[in-house]
């Protein structure tokens, strides 16, 4: 926490000489977090009525009282002191630092601005103006304060690298780059200079990103011997090399970095560039032959079956695989995986392995000349089970898997694959029985820990997985606690997909609220960095984060929490909760009446034992802040503020639940305006909404997504639905948007009508399920009569019809939209019949197949099954006998 | 899988890979710590198609001494934190991450050694340091993790190392001044 | 999870492995065999050995005291998977005051026979015994046909002391022979067709039924 004062600038000026020294202990005790003393010392002045609304005091007895917890209150006084004292730079400063640690940045800066009107030159308020400046990304305002704090102190250090980064921030490289030079030509260097070798670094940086390739390259060599940061040095002399199409230097500095790291994939590439390897066949060559020098490193081998094709292909990738095989690597599949994008090479792998199987089931070797170890038969069925599970051949792959298990039942390995077939079987409770049992095979690991969590919550077992999670979590704090505390986003994101299906919609906003402030406190978090970074002169890196930090939303975990959000806040703004909604939300299709009633009964008394629970956690929360507040009172430290709570029951019952989901989608629309989900989504809102231009905006924005084609369903949906509501609502929208939307949506609704476009969309993909469903739905949209709903039944019904989107995800899909009446009554009726014609495709669904819940492996508890029930036995037996 | 020094934008999907093998977690300010005093000695195993996080080293420069002999200020990198996926086994990922990052730290800090800590029961990590890495055991620190774990503190020393692989430390003259003293002491 | 009888190749009779393997030993790269400690965190991976090599079942208290053994209980590992194990205890005989070793277990998953794993563990038990220094043998029950576990062990130096008539109640044939590998002279306990009852403890009576009840800790189930 910075301090209002500053030694040279301490006013309280209207004091006389005791109180201004009072005044002055009020300040140092801030500084040294005595407050309970400054609060003495603000009681001295205040209580001396002449005094008693002595603005400055007020605002510093507010600013510590703030320092204590008591907000309120500092708001008050801070507030009063200012009042009583608008000319004050420190009244002003006290204001925007308790605006500050309020995280109100833009009112922060305002009142800085204000103080800076009564004291220009106060180093210590335009410091703190620059770091709001630069959090906030205020760049043209931070320039002008890096411009005053380097006028004002031109012999410091920071002064230079403050003002020269503030150039470089607004893309000013001529600037910065003039002022980066001054500066260095001041810079005594030490023998061994760590910081001297960043600068020069960033120097080089800003003269590459301005453009100059051959001023980099000048720029490095003439400093060479002042860089120590020889891997980073390396990389770009060969790309600044290569950009100026000296490749043959350039090829001399790549194989020099692969020879530092063999494994580093980029200098491979380069290397190829380097080297004019523009055909596979040339590139080939060179894998060739930095195989032979650095036969340890993977990457040499890995890498020329990219290229590689047909019998090459083949030559190639069977000694990999056999040494695979051989010393048992378990991620070979992963490895290979990329490889099957050519059916080709799945084709070659395929007949390989069945062959090394067949001889290794036969008599221990890969082609009958060399003896194997059994393990690696083991690894060999393990690699084809998730060969044929790649291929959804997910029967053979069971078969597999539970050969290799037979084989040997301690491989932990096996048990998480044979989860994820089950995974992708959908027999969600099955799949988290496998892990579970991989998972008590290693306690000590916590990877097929969390593997174990992850697939409870996919089986929508949420209290079983926190569970799970104990075992890795900080004791004494609830695992939802600890693992929040840790920022432990996977955990939250699939929490909030497994209470969204469960109907918990206020439990999953929280989390996904929680994932979104993990996002805010990472941003926060920059904040120590500004001052941190230029003293340590690690300036790239701290460029890249500032240059990071403004696209963090971007990343896949606030991306999965804000469409799981959006999702629900649709959901509440259509269904809002009422109370007697909780029990109906479980599907309970396939009960008979007495499992329904035991449903029932266990509902009632999870909900009384949730409430028991929340009371408790209640109380527990209410002694911890009792606890923090005694705490604060015993040692002065300002504890961060403490965060709202998150509410589930209010979060379920949102005033605005389409303004809630639309704060989750802004980031999105900026981050990941890439992506169709980001516009379909906000098409969602606004349509919901009844913003036919904001609709429209949607709909453009998707069509542009990249890889999106014209005729995607979801996009589709959207068109149809869009076209109806503009046909039945024309009549009510004001002249402009009328005049808007005939002209813009010319090129989408190109003259057909909704109905016509429909049926076009189906005719043009009537092979393709995914489109048929979509297609089919929207049908029932525009005309809902029965034989309109008949009809689309009958579309989606024929599976064995359809070439493609024959899947398990899009069969599930369906099932439950059939459920839930998007098809209408007579989609409700076909339901089993639906599931009938899936039953067939997808012999191992449960879903599908109700019949196999019975003798699936449901349980999730870890109970043995292999633990005796009595009898305190042993015996003896010989596992070898020598030759 | 790709070894490559760790930037910033690796930061987040450290964590989560820590978070997925670790019991050990650390909140993103001090990933980033990390990231933005030290940025050339952490690295990462990625996997090439997904671009996911399959390993990492996360470690810094420490130049305090530990009160042992010599007393002069000794720089040395420490390892923070390293783990690779179960998934990725078996691949020598750790052994790769870990000679990266010792040769870094001597490139770039002149590190003399490089220490760590790990637990006591955790033999696969143990075996890896002792016979593949060269790490000794320098002490027990009774209780070291939060659920009253021993913790073995461990070093390696790199100049020997560096001298064999012909790697230029940042400032040879006092990188190998005092090897010499370590070897007149023998 | 495969009980013994879906894989037949685990009943610890045969000391072939499946298929006629070629000539040639394996590569010794890929063939690594290491012993390593029960914790409390792969306890689970003994019980899935013992599971598929011995028709038996295990009470917890087998287990519990396991995870107490130190070198006396080790996973044996096979190019760093778990396939064998040898759990042991120390008896002393209560009408000779012998203290001896006694192999409760060590067995192996039939694909991973022949490859120098029970040697590997045996060889431990035998190490112990002799840094120790202080026992009066080592001893075990095998079943009167498993002919190549009482080759195995005749290797190491172990004999027949001695057969117990129905030792086992649900495996046939039902009687055991007793193998012992002696480390001192013992005056009383040799050759008789019925040695002193093998319990642990308190129950020194030599009365073949109460090896049929509950306290017979070396038999099946």
């Amino acid at each position: 926490m910075p301090s209002p004062h500053s030694a040279n600038t301490a006013t309280g000026s209207s004091l006389p000489p005791k109180e201004n020294a009072q005044f002055k202990r009020i300040l140092k005790c801030y500084e040294q977090k005595q407050y309970k003393n400054g609060l003495k010392f603000a009681k001295q002045i205040l209580t001396n009525p002449k005094f008693a609304e002595h603005g400055e005091t007020l605002a510093m007895k507010g600013l510590t009282l703030n320092c204590l917890g008591r907000k309120d209150e500092a708001y008050d006084y801070v507030r009063r002191g200012l009042r009583n004292d608008l000319k004050s730079h420190v009244c002003w400063h006290v204001y925007g630092l308790l605006q500050r640690s309020d995280k109100k940045y833009d009112e922060a800066i305002k009142c800085y601005r204000n103080a800076l009107k009564w004291d220009k030159e106060n180093i210590q308020i335009l410091r703190d103006l620059s770091l709001l400046q630069i959090q906030m990304r205020d760049l043209e305002g931070y320039k002008e304060t890096r411009y005053q704090l380097f006028q004002l102190r031109p012999t410091q250090r920071a002064s230079w690298i403050g003002f020269a980064m503030s150039y470089h921030l607004l893309n000013d490289y001529d600037m910065t780059l003039k002022i980066l030079e001054e500066f260095r030509k001041t810079q005594q260097k030490a023998a061994y200079d760590y910081e001297h070798s960043e600068l020069l670094l960033y120097q080089n940086m800003v003269i590459q990103e301005s453009g100059d390739i051959s001023g980099a390259l000048e720029h490095l060599m003439k400093y060479e011997p002042q860089i120590c940061d020889q891997a980073h040095f390396l990389t770009t002399k060969g790309s600044l090399l290569l950009k100026l199409d000296r490749a043959g230097e350039a090829k001399a500095i790549f194989e020099e970095l692969i020879q530092r790291n063999p494994e580093n994939h980029e200098s491979y590439k380069f290397l190829e560039q380097a080297s004019g390897a523009d055909t596979p066949a040339k590139k080939l060559a060179i894998y060739v032959k930095y195989r032979g020098f650095y036969p340890k490193a993977q990457a040499p081998q890995r890498l020329p079956l990219n290229y590689a094709e047909g019998q090459e292909f083949r030559d190639l990738v069977e000694p990999y695989l056999k040494k695979a095989l051989r010393k048992g690597v378990p991620p070979l599949f992963v490895d290979l995986k990329p490889l099957y994008k050519n059916p080709d090479n799945c084709a070659i792998l395929e007949e390989i392995c069945t062959t090394y199987l067949k001889h290794m089931r036969a008599n221990g070797t890969f082609d009958g000349k060399t003896r194997e170890p059994p393990t690696a038969l083991l690894w060999l069925l393990y690699y084809l089970s998730q060969h044929y599970d790649y291929k959804s051949d997910y029967a053979t792959a069971l078969q597999l898997i539970d050969e290799a298990i037979a084989h040997t039942p301690t491989l932990i390995e096996l048990f998480l694959h044979k989860g994820k077939i089950y995974k992708h079987i959908d027999n969600r409770e099955e799949a988290a029985y496998w892990m579970d049992e991989a998972q008590v095979m290693d306690r000590a690991d916590r990877y097929i820990n969390c593997k174990s969590a992850k697939y409870l919550l996919r089986a929508n077992q949420v209290k079983e997985a926190e569970e799970m999670c104990k075992w890795f979590t900080r004791g004494g704090v609830p695992a939802m606690e600890s693992l929040n505390e840790m920022q432990c986003m996977w955990f939250q994101t699939e929490c909030a997909g497994a209470f969204e299906r469960l109907g918990k919609y206020g439990e999953a906003l929280k989390k996904c609220i929680e994932v979104d402030r993990h996002f805010t406190e990472i941003i926060e978090d920059q904040f120590d960095f500004h001052t941190y970074c230029m003293r340590k002169l690690t300036l790239r890196s701290y460029v890249d984060l500032l240059r990071l930090e403004d696209v963090l939303r971007s990343h896949p975990f606030y991306e999965k929490a804000a469409f799981c959000a959006i999702r629900v806040y649709l959901r509440l703004f259509d269904k809002p909760i009422t109370d007697d909604d909780k029990l109906n939300e479980i599907d309970t299709e396939n009960m008979d009446p007495s499992e329904l009633k035991k449903l029932r009964n266990k509902q009632k008394k999870a909900k009384r034992k949730a409430e028991l629970e929340a009371q408790e956690m209640q109380q527990l929360q209410a002694r911890k802040e009792l606890h923090n507040k005694s705490q604060k009172k015993n040692d002065d430290e300002l504890d961060a503020p403490q965060k709202d709570e998150l509410y589930p029951d209010k979060l379920e019952r949102p005033e605005d639940p389409l303004g809630e989901a639309l704060k989750f989608l802004e980031p999105l629309q900026l981050l990941a305006a890439d992506r169709l989900s980001t516009h379909v989504l906000a098409f969602e809102i606004y349509f919901r909404k009844r913003k036919p231009l904001l609709m429209l905006q949607s709909i453009k924005r998707a069509l542009n997504t990249p890889n999106t084609p014209p005729n995607d369903p979801q996009l589709h949906s959207c068109v149809i639905r869009f076209q109806k509501f503009v046909d039945e609502n024309r009549q009510s929208f004001p002249a402009p948007v009328s005049q808007v939307l005939d002209r813009e949506t010319q090129s989408i609704f190109a003259d057909k009508s909704a109905v016509q476009r429909n049926r076009d969309f189906l005719s043009a993909n009537d092979q393709s399920l995914n489109h048929v469903a979509v297609g089919a739905e929207m049908s029932v949209v525009l005309d809902g009569s029965e034989a309109s709903q008949k009809a689309a039944l009958k579309l989606i019904g024929e599976l064995e019809r359809f070439k493609t989107g024959v899947d398990i995800k899009t069969c599930s899909d369906i099932f439950h939209k059939l459920e839930e009446g998007v098809y209408g009554s007579v989609g409700v009726a076909g339901l089993d019949g639906f599931r009938q014609s899936c039953a067939q495709q997808f012999p191992l669904t449960i879903l599908f197949n109700p019949e196999l819940k019975k003798q699936s492996k449901t349980t999730t508890t870890s109970a043995d099954p292999n633990e005796p029930k009595s009898g305190d036995n042993s015996s003896h037996e010989v596992p070898d006998s020598e030759p | 899988m790709n070894i490559r020094c760790a930037k910033t934008e690796d930061l987040m999907n450290m964590q989560h890979c820590n978070l997925l093998c670790l019991p050990e977690n650390y909140q993103m300010k001090y990933y980033m710590y990390h990231g933005l005093s030290w940025p050339q000695i952490s690295f990462v195993a990625e996997e090439p198609a997904t671009g996911a996080i399959v390993g990492y080293v996360l470690a810094k420069m420490e130049e305090e001494t530990e009160g042992t002999v010599g007393g002069a200020d000794e720089p040395h990198g420490h390892i923070t934190s390293l783990a690779v996926k179960r998934s990725h086994r078996r691949l020598g990922l750790a052994q790769k991450l870990m000679d990266q990052t010792a040769r870094a730290m001597v490139e770039t800090f002149n590190a003399k050694y490089v220490s760590l800590h790990v637990r006591k029961s955790n033999r696969a990590a143990l075996n890896l340091y002792k016979t593949a890495l060269l790490f000794q055991i320098s002490e027990i620190e009774p209780k070291y993790y939060a659920d009253g774990e021993d913790a073995y503190a461990m070093k390696r020393n790199l100049v020997v190392w560096a001298e064999q692989q012909g790697i230029l430390p940042a400032d040879p003259d006092s990188f190998f001044k005092s090897k010499g003293m370590e070897e007149k002491k023998k | 999870m495969p009980d013994s009888s879906s894989s037949p190749s685990s009943t610890c009779t045969s000391p072939m492995a499946p298929g006629s393997a070629p000539a040639g030993p394996i590569d010794p790269r890929y063939s690594r065999i290491d012993l390593g400690d029960i914790t409390q965190h792969n306890i689970k991976l003994l019980k899935k050995v013992n599971a598929v090599v011995f028709p038996v079942v295990y009470h917890a208290k087998f287990y519990t005291d396991v995870l107490e053994a130190g070198e006396l209980a080790k996973l044996a590992f096979y190019n760093d998977i778990v396939v064998g194990a040898v759990c042991c205890r120390i008896d002393i005989e209560p009408a000779t005051g012998l203290r001896k070793l006694y192999i409760m277990t060590l067995g192996c998953l039939a694909p991973y026979r022949r490859l120098g794993i029970g040697t590997a563990m045996l060889k431990h038990v035998m190490d112990y015994v002799e840094r120790d220094g202080q026992f009066d043998g080592v001893f075990l029950h095998v079943q009167i046909n498993n002919e190549s576990a009482i080759q195995f062990y005749r290797k190491f130096g172990f004999d027949i002391v001695g057969t117990k008539e129905q030792y086992y109640s649900r495996i046939e044939p039902a009687d055991a022979h007793v193998l012992e590998k002696r480390l001192t002279s013992q005056a009383t306990t040799g050759g008789t067709p019925h040695p002193p009852p093998l319990v642990n403890g308190n129950n020194p009576k030599d009365d073949p039924d109460s090896h049929k009840t509950n306290n017979g800790h070396e038999r099946e189930h």
